[in-house]
């Protein structure tokens, strides 16, 4: 089967007015403009095949919303080029737009002054949704989101966690599949981001399809996405699994060990950098290859209580591996 | 649906009118959902509505009180021609002003992005989604102000005049959309201009008196350049049997020029927002 989205060599150029600072600066500003061009994207490739649940990580102005505008037909590409099942984005076609959807966390498409419904009836004529499966597909997700109590209501009393699934809904009635998701879950608590996620992982699984999400939170990519496509500065600096980026970039490990009595901290950062330190506690940053001397070492020289050694944190992974870019 | 048929019925046109009809009875649906749910908000404007109607007539009635005739309008026919041009504004009100504040919001917020993405023409959608509905006792009230003028003439026009005045309105309400839609569409170019839909009322309020009494180059302007002329003058005469046939297809004419003009802005501005932000 073809694959749902092809990048190649996607660029992204666009000019910015730099505003020279104070007063003075807004005035030279009026007369004489100084412009830069930003990279926003530049030179990414990647293919993602049906019914992936990719993840697109990376720090604020790395490129992904750009990407994915562009991949939703918003934006024309400065160079390279897109494929969304076979149709090019940014000609608009209605029928490629049937099958896909973009959300964006922070912009809505409800209706502020009616219930979700009202929007909902509005998509259904946008998209011509056959009554029969308009129903049936509100049912499905309305159980698989708990809207039922939240239909009716006018959208501005809702939550921000009950508008975002909302939200969703409206976004998926038309049975997309392709979903772009542009940071749906900011803004929620940690319960409410959890739904979202099964919702996401459920949705994939039932319609087998494509999705391209991308969050600031790493519980989102940790826990749904196989893959992950990491950008930084526009560019793409991993496309792989996630394991398989820890492992890589793991060259130390984390140890915590606790003391029966009180230890020095200079006594510890003999045996690696020292993260955290109580007298009676303390964590120790190692190399990976030398984990078990210094361990031994540890045991040895000071009254050790209890010691466990950790995995790095997705998230210091990351990190690392941004600072590298 | 499997993506042949799909591709059928985008490719038919008479369906795509039909899906666009469907999108817009829709958004009828909606409104009318939406004034219900806030029947004193609709109430107030209504009132505000016919109660700004009903001055305009007594400040025309004022003026009247010391002049018989102004370039060839008497009191009666002024009666028709303000009726006319309340007919106007409000019905272009009810259909298009909360869709033309709403425009310069979603560009400002960026939520073009999410009607851009749904697959109807953005022009549609974005110029028709919201109906003001509170501005309906406003028309239904200048249509009496017709009658009532009619009546004072002793006229009882043809069916050839009534279709014709009907033809006039329709183009004025199409030219009065057009510029209103290019005005704002700027927006796409500039970012940020406040109070950018409001920019074409001095231009309407001009309509409140015959193009007649203008003289040299504003008769011109208003009545070639700037559909002024067309607003009040074109449809009144229309029904009082007093317009020189040309004008009536000039009026016409103009209205699918400017709607032409609109359509082909609105592409070049979104082709300048897909390529110039981020």
């Amino acid at each position: 089967m073809a694959p749902s989205i092809v990048v190649e060599h996607l660029s992204r150029y666009y000019r910015v007015y730099r505003k020279q600072p104070g007063l003075l600066g807004s005035l030279r500003g009026l007369v004489h403009r100084q412009y830069a061009d930003v990279r926003a994207v530049d030179d990414v490739s990647f293919t993602i095949e049906q019914g992936e649940l990719v993840g697109f990580l990376g720090p604020n102005g790395a490129g992904k919303t750009t990407t994915l505008k562009v991949l939703a037909g918003l934006l024309h590409p400065s160079a390279g080029q897109v494929a969304v099942l076979g149709f090019t984005p940014w000609r608009r076609e209605a029928a490629l737009q049937r099958q896909f959807t973009l959300v964006m966390g922070q912009k809505s498409q409800l209706w502020w002054d009616l219930p979700p419904i009202e929007s909902y009836l509005l998509n259904q004529a946008l998209y011509d949704i056959p009554e029969p499966t308009f129903r049936e597909t509100l049912a499905e997700l309305a159980d698989l989101l708990d809207l039922e109590p939240l239909l009716h209501i006018q959208v501005r009393k809702l939550s921000l966690g009950e508008r975002m699934k909302c939200e969703l809904a409206a976004a998926l009635l038309h049975r997309p599949r392709v979903l772009f998701l542009d940071e749906p879950t900011i803004g929620l608590d940690v319960v409410m981001q959890k739904k979202m996620r099964d919702f996401v992982r459920a949705y994939n699984q039932r319609y087998q399809a494509t999705v391209l999400l991308t969050s600031h939170y790493m519980d989102d990519v940790k826990e749904l996405c196989d893959r992950v496509l990491i950008v930084n500065h526009g560019k793409l600096v991993y496309d792989g699994r996630l394991e398989a980026i820890v492992a890589r970039y793991a060259d130390h490990r984390v140890l915590v060990a606790a003391f029966e009595a009180p230890v020095a901290r200079q006594a510890l950062a003999e045996l690696g950098e020292v993260l955290a330190w109580d007298p009676l506690r303390a964590t120790l940053r190692l190399p990976r290859a030398a984990i078990s001397e210094r361990a031994a070492l540890l045991l040895e020289r000071f009254p050790v209580a209890d010691l466990a050694i950790q995995e790095p944190q997705v998230e210091d992974v990351i990190r690392q591996v941004f600072g590298e870019a | 649906m499997s993506r042949e048929q799909r591709k059928a019925a985008i490719q038919n046109p008479k369906s795509k009118i039909q899906n666009h009809a469907a999108v817009y009875l829709a958004c009828v649906r909606t409104c009318l959902a939406r004034e219900l749910a806030f029947r004193g908000h609709f109430l107030l404007l209504a009132l505000a509505g016919v109660t700004w109607t009903l001055l305009s007539l007594a400040l025309m009635a004022f003026l009247f009180g010391r002049v018989t005739a102004v370039a060839g309008w008497n009191l009666d026919r002024m009666i028709v021609l303000t009726g006319t041009y309340v007919l106007v504004v409000s019905l272009t009100n009810l259909l298009f002003a909360r869709n033309m504040q709403h425009l310069s919001e979603y560009i400002n917020k960026g939520e073009l992005d999410l009607i851009l993405v749904k697959p109807v023409n953005s022009q549609f959608f974005v110029s028709t989604r919201f109906l003001s509905l509170h501005e309906l006792p406003s028309a239904l009230a200048a249509l009496v102000y017709v009658g009532v003028g009619l009546q004072r003439l002793g006229l009882q026009p043809g069916p050839l005049q009534v279709l014709g005045y009907a033809a006039a309105v329709a183009s004025a309400i199409v030219s009065l959309y057009a510029l209103w839609f290019m005005t704002v569409t700027l927006v796409l170019w500039t970012g940020r201009i406040e109070n950018i839909a409001y920019a074409l009322e001095p231009v309407m309020d001009v309509a409140r008196v015959p193009a007649d009494v203008f003289r040299g180059l504003l008769r011109v302007l208003f009545t070639f350049v700037l559909p002024v002329a067309m607003i009040s003058t074109v449809p009144s005469k229309a029904l009082l049997g007093l317009l020189e046939p040309w004008m009536g297809i000039y009026a016409a004419l103009l209205a699918l020029a400017l709607l032409w003009a609109s359509t082909h802005l609105w592409r070049v501005g979104l082709r300048r927002y897909s390529s110039a932000s981020s």
